[in-house]
């Protein structure tokens, strides 16, 4: 079958089953939107910026599974990308990133929008290709999907010269993908299954570290089973918010910088931490030499390079999350840690996470009305900030894989267009923003787009007038010189209305759960300009550098016994 | 401390980019890097030196291995049963005094003279680094007026070959679908 260029690029698409894609038209890509005609079974979305392109396909793939898409054009368009991609990259989110390129003939003189977007995204993508010859289109693009969504997925990048999407193309759709080395260890070997199943049965403290790997490898229901099995409190990374309810008893949230007390004390005094999928991020471990002292570290993950990249492993497991705690949930008796949990116990009542909220409307109390009125169902798509902090103390996720956040990039403006993503995933689920007033900025010009696709995404800014982080920051660390950090805005209210978008401005307590009320009763997208103190800070904190042993209360926190 | 990386990696474009982006990243001193055809064909064999914390080198292999394209990845470090071999063009200042000099030194060396003019010598010579080494340090004080090195390439002694297992296995097999 013949094809043109463009047109082979859709039909490895519908072969892929890619019903969306996220996407900006310019010179270059003309003839890949043209083609775009012939495939109505691809819904085409219009962002405003690529940026938003990128950050949406990432939604739409953290919270469906599957690989999401973005489309650019040459230069600019492609550049654009950049962030998104990278966003993807940290946070190991499958997108496969189409950009047209100028004509093969051209490339290298520096034509108008020809910029070198495989050289500039080498370190951002888990591979990507520049196709140089018309018979390379369909195995690039096959290869892409390949390799964005196995192993430890990433961000692939296929950059499409305008001549080749116009020429013709042999379409023939390889069943089989040949990629000599790439082999990602998928089953773990026994051999460490077992030292790992005997560790675990020795531990008088263990806690289970969960990461965004287990919503990866879609392992809730055994994290759960395996939990409950061995009697171990489970402590998560931001991104692994939401691999186990909230309710449940051995659910501690989340340790680290602004973890939760106890589950930072639960992890430095644990004797075994069962690492599944996660990284050991500096945010997470605190100073290194301090963590965890008295801890054996075995740690599972699909990436080798992940093992003993930080913190040393006694037991790796090179390997698919499930299929590991498959073979723990077949190795292990019922194990019981009853007193090491009555101990977690005591530090939860001690440390309890308190809201003395200054002001007429803390922050705090936001997110616990947004609780209120969700009942820990939503999907919630959360920017990065003191809000995102907030979010993870104070929202009990209730549903399974239901957090949605930039954790490795911490990329402000993230939310709102992957919001979007995730609410083309779930069309009939409710999907929440949490999102500071500095990063809604970044990329508001997404309400455009919400309103064109009639997504019914609820947005609620923490408008405090502040990129409050590094307000905090500075409060604490600079002298509390507030430079660079006031940051004004338009009347959020009156914007959302000019696109159409209804809204409600908050200012105090009491009103809280009645403009959520009117939020969530909305058909459409909802937004809440929630107008909270500037002074309020993220606590506790673990000071950079520091042990996660000497967080930092709130100082209006009263003493416990 | 040195260490010495030896892979077999797909000839296509880009790798060579792919690599040395690595190796920057981590803020690796790269001593040496050498491209060439392998047995294998479109697989190019690698053969990189570099200087470093061992730590850090092991987190290279590791994310030199996660490279699409990379088939097999070795570190030979510590491997006795390696031998290694460079070449060297070296440019020797000679006058009539030090000529002959020169030319016995290289064949002590068994390097050879692959070109003579009336102020210089150029020596071609073959062999183990150190070897190499040694050679420039005693031509030094004739003066050296250029010099090219290949950097070194490593082999196995022996029946033992790098790619055990051919490129080419179906991925298919190891990924559940």
């Amino acid at each position: 079958m013949k094809y043109t260029g463009a047109e082979a690029v859709w039909e490895c698409l519908v072969r892929e089953g890619v019903d969306i894609v996220w996407a900006y038209p310019g010179g270059a890509a003309l003839p890949l939107f043209d083609a775009l005609a012939k495939y109505p079974q691809i819904h085409h979305v219009l962002v405003r910026h690529e940026q938003a392109a990128a950050h949406a396909a990432d939604g739409y793939a953290r919270a469906t599974g599957k690989v999401g898409v973005c489309v650019a054009t040459s230069g600019p368009g492609a550049t654009n990308l950049v962030t998104g991609i990278a966003t993807a990259m940290l946070d190991s989110a499958p997108v496969v990133a189409i950009t047209a390129q100028v004509a093969d003939s051209v490339i290298g003189s520096d034509a108008f929008q020809e910029i070198n977007i495989t050289g500039i995204t080498l370190p951002i993508t888990k591979h990507n290709y520049l196709v140089r010859q018309s018979h390379d289109v369909v195995r690039s693009i096959r290869e892409a999907f390949f390799l964005a969504r196995t192993g430890r997925p990433g961000p692939v990048l296929v950059d499409l010269p305008k001549d080749i999407l116009t020429g013709p193309c042999d379409f023939h759709y390889p069943e089989r993908i040949v990629r000599p080395g790439y082999r990602p260890v998928v089953r773990p070997a026994s051999y460490h299954l077992q030292r790992a199943a005997q560790t675990i049965a020795d531990a008088k403290r263990p806690v289970i570290l969960a990461g965004h790997g287990v919503h990866v490898a879609r392992a809730w229901d055994e994290l759960r089973r395996f939990a409950e099995r061995i009697g171990a409190p489970v402590v998560s990374t931001l991104l692994g918010l939401s691999a186990l309810p909230a309710d449940h008893p051995l659910a501690l949230g989340m340790a680290g910088m602004h973890g939760v007390a106890w589950a930072s004390l639960c992890v430095q005094e644990a004797d075994l931490l069962i690492a599944l999928g996660m990284r050991m991020d500096d945010r997470f471990t605190g100073s290194l030499p301090h963590f965890a002292p008295k801890a054996k570290l075995l740690h599972v993950d699909i990436d080798p390079a992940e093992i003993g990249k930080r913190v040393p492993a006694q037991v790796p497991i090179v390997g698919d999350v499930r299929l590991v705690l498959e073979s723990f949930l077949k190795d292990l008796p019922e194990l019981d840690h009853r007193e090491w949990l009555a101990q977690i116990q005591e530090y939860r009542s001690r440390h309890s996470l308190d809201i003395h909220g200054r002001g007429p409307l803390p922050p705090q109390e936001v997110i616990e009305a947004l609780y209120r009125v969700t009942g820990g169902q939503a999907l919630l798509v959360s920017d990065v900030g003191q809000h995102q902090m907030w979010v993870a103390q104070h929202y009990r996720f209730q549903r399974l894989n239901s957090f949605f956040t930039s954790g490795g990039l911490g990329t402000m403006g993230y939310s709102v267009p992957a919001a979007m993503g995730i609410q083309a995933g779930h069309p009939g689920d409710p999907v929440w923003v949490v999102v500071g007033d500095g990063s809604f900025q970044m990329n508001l010009q997404e309400l455009a787009t919400i309103t064109q696709e009639r997504l019914p995404i609820k947005i609620v800014i923490i408008n405090n007038g502040y990129l409050g982080m590094v307000r905090q920051w500075q409060e604490l660390f600079h002298g509390a010189r507030y430079i660079g950090t006031p940051i004004s805005g338009p009347d959020f209210v009156q914007l959302a209305a000019s696109y159409g978008i209804p809204a409600l401005r908050v200012t105090v307590t009491a009103e809280l759960d009645a403009a959520f009320a009117a939020a969530k009763a909305a058909d459409g997208p909802f937004l809440l300009d929630c107008r909270v103190d500037e002074s309020e800070n993220v606590y506790p904190m673990v000071r950079p550098g520091t042990s996660n042993t000497e967080f930092v209360e709130d100082p209006r926190r009263t003493a416990k016994p | 401390m040195r260490h010495v990386l030896v892979a077999l990696v797909q000839d296509e474009p880009g790798m060579l980019a792919r690599m040395g982006n690595l190796f920057a990243r981590r803020g690796y001193n790269v001593v040496s890097f050498t491209a060439g055809a392998s047995e294998l064909p479109n697989v190019t064999r690698i053969t990189i030196v570099v200087e470093g914390p061992s730590t850090a080198l092991d987190q290279v292999a590791k994310q030199f291995r996660k490279l699409i394209g990379a088939i097999k990845v070795a570190d030979v470090t510590e491997d006795k049963d390696q031998m290694s071999q460079e070449m060297l063009l070296v440019k020797v200042g000679v006058s009539a005094k030090t000529r002959q000099e020169v030319v016995s030194l290289a064949d002590l060396f068994k390097a050879r003279i692959v070109d003579v003019s009336t102020t210089t010598l150029l020596l071609e010579a073959t062999g183990e680094p150190d070897k190499l080494d040694k050679l420039v340090e005693v031509l030094k004080p004739f003066g050296i007026k250029e010099q090219a090195r290949t950097g070194a390439i490593f082999m196995g002694r022996g029946a033992k070959v790098l790619n055990q297992r051919p490129g080419g296995a179906a991925d298919r097999k190891y990924l559940p679908e």
